[in-house]
């Protein structure tokens, strides 16, 4: 986390932030994700960047999704792999920089191997 | 099992103009997924997607960097706002090369 934001802050996202995540993965090889955030989209004010991580894969940052406001609508979805039980996060950055994040604790019954 | 590099862009409903509309994308491919021995990832090229682009009516509105913690066969869901007709477009590449297209026409209502 230090190494990919520093020092900035990180607001708690929960008003903002839908992330979608099975609370028990039966294989942690395919777990359907999907994050929503709250956001007009617009120029002035929209996500750039949707960062999704999980604190126990050997590499945490799964992916990072970058948008535009011609997105217009701040979601993304998609299939993760996870080594472990643990935490998913998601991190939304908006295009002023302010960064905003979501915990979700997963159980993963079978791992999704050495990712 | 379909050859690597199948791609299917798929919009949900028939979208009006101005509306924002969702759509996904799926790659048949490995994703091959980094092998360890003793604890320590094994060296070698990995074959898996690294980095998708989503571009409608010749303009790139998302892009997303990918790691091996994606399943097999990937799939992204998305949103784009429907201006005008158009392709939507989705290229897929990977570590080693390979570029993968799909597209989808849209015809707003």
């Amino acid at each position: 986390m230090q190494r990919l934001f520093g020092r900035r802050p990180l607001r708690d996202g929960a008003a903002l932030i839908a992330l979608e995540l099975p609370l028990i993965a039966e294989d942690g090889g395919n777990v359907a994700m999907s994050v929503e955030v709250k956001s007009p989209m617009t120029p002035q004010s929209h996500v750039r960047a949707i960062y999704v991580l999980s604190d126990r894969n050997p590499r945490p940052l799964n992916a990072t999704f970058l948008l535009t406001p011609g997105s217009g609508q701040a979601y993304v979805a998609t299939s993760l792999r996870l080594a472990d039980t643990g935490d998913v996060r998601a991190v939304a950055e908006m295009q002023d920089g302010s960064l905003f994040m979501v915990t979700r604790s997963v159980r993963v019954v079978v791992a999704g191997c050495a990712i | 099992m379909s050859p690597i590099g199948e791609v299917k862009v798929r919009v949900s409903g028939s979208p009006a103009r101005g509306s924002v509309a969702r759509a996904r994308a799926l790659l048949i491919h490995p994703n091959e997924r980094v092998e360890r021995k003793d604890g320590k990832p094994v060296d070698r090229n990995y074959r898996f997607v690294n980095r998708v682009v989503v571009s409608y009516a010749g303009r790139d509105i998302a892009e997303f960097d990918t790691s091996t913690s994606i399943g097999e066969n990937p799939s992204f869901g998305f949103a784009f706002r429907v201006t005008e007709p158009g392709t939507l477009k989705v290229t897929f590449f990977d570590t080693h090369g390979g570029r993968f297209e799909g597209a989808v026409e849209v015809k707003p209502a």
